[in-house]
């Protein structure tokens, strides 16, 4: 009777839960072995148009840079979001994530430094110090050393104002896998005073990137 | 009642309710743990969810299953419903039903496994992020990854089992002696004495090597004999001359075989025993299979009960016709009865542990297919397995100790045919006399021989062998090569009575002895007809003063009230002549002869029917009826009357043979003196020189005609008031002990 009921209880649990919607939305590529999750209500812009969007008109060593990525997704607060707001250093008004993975070549492997990775949007570490003036109103907010299962890098939260822009935070991750041949790079941003608004939520976005490397 | 009959739909059991949604369950379980496995984020609730989001068709699965529940429900409640359903849809039943059962059995296990595939490739697909097809054979390859650490688990598990193969195989070894015709010269013509058993034993024989002899009629070969009977019989002689005789393989198979230091071991054994008997009869066409002390096989420790009344001649004794004349429940009655106490002790035995079990499946147990190829390969490719072929096995076993036996051993079928292999006839013990004798060098006649073998009635070939071997010692011991009478006599004597102790007894109590003895003695020479006696001795053994030994003179097989009376009549003789010669005195010696005159005054009142009464004391004991009282005399005291207990009539029967034979030795007094002074001259006298003791003729040895003379009665009995004098006054009598010749010179 006891096991009667018993799965009685459990067909009827699958059967209810099935029906729920996930606590959030789960973004994946488990051949590359990088995961994050971002609120169920976020948009995806799939691969395909960024990757359109990234080779059209570009150069021939930006083609073949392009072609490189092994995984690239990305996700908005609000729908209807161009690819060309998530390349471009525009601050946005909504939050955006972004992340991409790629293959590096022997050259960039071979130089790849956390400095490096720091530096991959613009020059940190020397707007840090002080050596660079491409802008003017450069913060570092954090900066962490973040260590996974099959990859290393550097968490770097920082802000300041594109030429002609608002002010805006950026929470980049980038990681280099242990057999330095890939590359992975996730970003949260928005308007520094968007991020301020969403602090939370960009925080639990960019805390939830887990690379596990290649499979 | 019939499925056609039902008002509704028969209850299905809980779990065939639940089966298909508990599989969709852990079907649903396995691709969230899938889930969960592929994506670190996961947690178990989300993974649940997402599977639920991206399969809808498990809620498709369990809606059609729940929905198909729900019909079975309202059809095992509701009549109408189920009849309703029955009358409008039951065409598809009667389309199913077309298929033969076979076919549909065969067409639903394909279905079945079909479904477990699907069900399989689905999870596979979820495990392996392909769709299902390429996932089903992508788990092959996983398989053979993992080879490596199978392998290494199955050495481990291969390292270990062998060492019990190896260990097991080497320990059920032995016990098995296999002989091919030829192979043992011992014949059936070396067997004496034992014609009747050695016929059907033939017989046996014959049909094995004949089988079509009888199964060309329907019959079948006879499977099992059982040879029973007292040690020293022959029963081994006769397996070994049947080993010789046989056209046939013969398996010897040790007592000890059996008994193994691990359980399982012996029942291993029983199993390759008979693996190897029936491809021996398949090879030869038959085989013998020889259990030599078949009660080591032991029992299961269950009162016999009696079955087809198998050893019902022991029970009832040796009267005339046994239980023949009952009805087989009578007879059956009374052997469980008897046998009840002795037949739960034989339990367990050397067997044990399954042993006896697997042997008696293995002589009747299921008549099944046998074979690696025959049973597996042949199902396998859908062919039905050959029947086994006919294996002509005679199972020969041989004990004395028949009712140590488990019942279901002895039934028709695995033991056909009982043969009680007893002692000797005459006829056989004189050829084995002649056989034995044949090989040393001897000067015994024809007519001695047969004596020899009137007066050893329970000879067996051992002891036979044995005596002879005794007279050739003597002879030897006397510087002679040739066996005499007297060697032959002296070894039986010496076989029957032991050595003798060489104790002197002093005067006066060696006549006492003697007049004891001699007393018996005459007494049975004189009354007893039945029995002839075969040595009287006065020399002290372990256990006795002297002794007189009778035997039967002939093979005889019913006992009369004459016959009980003369031997009592014979065992108080001590007690009456020890009184009449020693003025009313009596010695102690006389208890055992009053124990066995009592015994036999018991069982002629209270069993046999030569009493005052006709019914048996012992189903009297037994229902608790209290036993009879006696008629007693007309006209006699009312007190007389009142002894009618069974003691008391006992009691009066021996005190009446007492005084008879007080009578008798009264009147046989000379001869009593005369057999006692023999006796106290030569201590121990063969039972022809007993007679012509008590005659007065000349006897084989010594010369009896002087006690005729009544100067040598007169010495005797002059010696004799010497002797009583002296055991009076516990002194050495004043004569010493007569001498007939200095008598016989003076006269």
């Amino acid at each position: 009777m006891k096991a009667r009921a018993l799965s009685l209880t459990m067909a009827s649990v699958l059967l209810l839960s099935g029906c729920a919607q996930s606590s959030q939305r789960y973004a994946s590529n488990k051949d590359v072995g990088a995961y994050f999750t971002v609120p169920t209500e976020w948009t995806k812009i799939n691969q395909k148009v960024l990757h359109k969007a990234e080779i059209t008109g570009a150069t021939a060593a930006g083609r073949e840079k392009a072609n490189l990525v092994l995984w690239q997704e990305a996700y908005s607060k609000v729908p209807n979001i161009l690819p060309k707001e998530i390349f471009g250093l525009i601050p946005t008004e909504h939050p955006i994530a972004f992340t991409r993975v790629r293959q590096l070549t022997i050259e960039e492997s071979n130089g790849v430094s956390l400095n490096s990775l720091r530096d991959l949007i613009i020059p940190v570490t020397k707007l840090y110090a002080g050596e660079s003036s491409v802008v003017t109103d450069f913060v570092l907010l954090d900066d962490e050393e973040i260590i996974e299962k099959g990859a290393r890098g550097v968490r770097t939260t920082f802000s300041f104002t594109p030429p002609g822009a608002l002010n805006e935070t950026v929470k980049q991750t980038a990681l280099i896998s242990a057999d330095r041949s890939t590359l992975y790079f996730f970003i949260v941003r928005c308007s520094t005073k968007c991020f301020k608004a969403n602090s939370d939520e960009i925080n639990k976005i960019s805390d939830s990137f887990t690379v596990r490397g290649l499979q | 009642m019939r499925d056609s009959d039902r008002k509704v739909r028969i209850h299905l059991s809980a779990f065939d309710r639940l089966k298909f949604l508990i599989t969709l369950s852990i079907v649903y379980l396995t691709l969230a743990w899938a889930l969960m496995a592929d994506n670190p984020l996961f947690g178990f609730g989300d993974s649940i969810k997402e599977v639920g989001n991206t399969r809808p068709w498990l809620f498709v699965l369990a809606g059609i299953e729940i929905i198909r529940q729900i019909h079975f429900l309202i059809a095992e409640f509701v009549a109408p419903y189920h009849s309703g359903w029955q009358k409008y849809f039951s065409f598809t039943d009667r389309l199913i039903h077309k298929i033969s059962d076979w076919n549909r059995y065969r067409l639903s296990r394909a279905i079945k496994v079909l479904i477990w595939i699907a069900l399989l490739s689905v999870v596979l697909g979820a495990v392996y992020h392909e769709p299902p097809v390429q996932a089903l054979f992508l788990a092959p390859k996983a398989l053979w990854s993992a080879l490596p650490l199978l392998g290494q688990l199955l050495f481990a598990v291969v390292f270990i089992v062998i060492q019990f193969v190896a260990m097991f195989w080497f320990l059920s070894r032995g016990g098995i002696d296999v002989y091919f015709p030829d192979d043992i010269k011992t014949r059936f013509s070396d067997v004496w004495g034992q014609d009747h058993v050695l016929a059907r034993i033939r017989e046996n024989l014959m049909f094995l090597e004949k089988p079509e002899e009888i199964e060309k009629y329907g019959g079948y070969v006879p499977g099992g004999i059982l040879l029973w009977g007292p040690p020293g019989t022959g029963k081994t002689l006769m397996a070994e001359s049947m080993a010789g005789e046989s056209g046939k393989p013969f398996v010897f198979v040790d007592p000890g075989a059996f008994n193994a230091m691990f359980f399982g071991i012996g029942v291993m054994k029983v199993k390759g025993l008979f693996r190897k008997l029936r491809k021996l009869s398949l090879r030869y066409g038959g085989v013998v299979a020889f259990f030599d002390e078949a009660d080591s096989l032991g029992n299961r420790g269950l009162a016999p009960s009696g079955g087809q009344g198998r050893f019902t001649p022991d029970v009832f004794g040796s009267s005339c016709h046994g239980g023949n004349y009952l009805s087989q429940d009578a007879a059956n009655l009374i052997t469980r009865e008897k046998f009840v106490m002795g037949g739960a002790g034989g339990g367990g035995g050397g067997g044990g542990m399954g042993t006896l079990q697997a042997l008696l499946t293995e002589l009747s147990g299921l008549k099944k297919p046998r074979g690696f190829f025959n049973r597996i390969v042949r199902r396998t490719l859908g062919m039905r397995p050959k029947q086994p072929p006919k294996y002509r096995i005679l199972t020969v076993m041989a004990t004395n100790m028949p009712e140590a036996l488990d019942e279901a051993l002895l039934r028709p079928g695995r033991i056909d045919r009982m043969y009680r292999v007893g002692y000797p006839s005459k006829p056989g013990r004189v050829r084995t006399y002649q056989g034995y004798l044949d090989k040393v060098s001897h000067s015994l006649t024809a007519e001695e021989i047969d004596k020899l073998a009137t007066i050893t009635p329970y000879a067996t070939g051992a002891t036979i062998k044995d005596t002879i071997n005794e007279g050739l010692i003597n002879a030897i011991r006397n510087g002679r090569t040739s066996i005499t009478w007297l060697d032959i006599i002296k070894a039986k004597q010496l076989k029957e009575l032991g050595p003798p102790e060489d104790v002197e007894y002093i005067e006066r109590e060696r006549h006492a002895v003697a007049i004891h003895e001699a007393c018996h003695g005459v007494m049975a020479h004189v009354m007893r007809r039945h029995m002839m006696i075969d040595l009287a001795t006065i020399e002290k053994g372990s256990d006795y003063l002297g002794m007189v030994a009778s035997i039967p003179p002939d093979d005889q097989f019913t006992r009369w009230r004459t016959e009980y009376e003369a031997d009592i009549l014979v065992s108080v003789a001590s007690l009456s002549g020890e009184r009449l010669f020693f003025a009313g005195d009596n010695s102690s010696g006389v208890s055992g002869d009053l124990e066995s005159a009592t015994t036999i005054a018991s069982f002629m009142e209270g069993h046999w029917g030569m009493g005052s009464t006709v019914s048996s004391h012992a189903s009297n004991k037994r229902f608790e009826l209290g036993s009879p009282g006696g008629k007693g005399k007309p006209g006699e005291s009312a007190e007389k009357e009142l002894r009618n207990a069974l003691s008391d009539r006992i009691e009066d029967n021996l005190a009446t043979l007492l005084q008879r034979s007080e009578e008798i030795l009264q009147s046989n007094r000379n001869k009593v003196l005369a057999l006692a002074h023999a006796l106290e001259v030569h201590r121990t006298l063969a039972g022809d020189d007993v007679a012509a003791v008590i005659d007065c003729v000349k006897g084989p040895i010594i010369d009896g005609t002087p006690y005729a003379d009544t100067r040598v009665i007169a010495a005797l009995e002059e010696y004799h008031t010497a002797a009583v004098v002296a055991h009076k006054n516990h002194s050495t009598p004043n004569l010493p002990l007569t001498d007939i010749s200095s008598l016989i010179t003076t006269i």
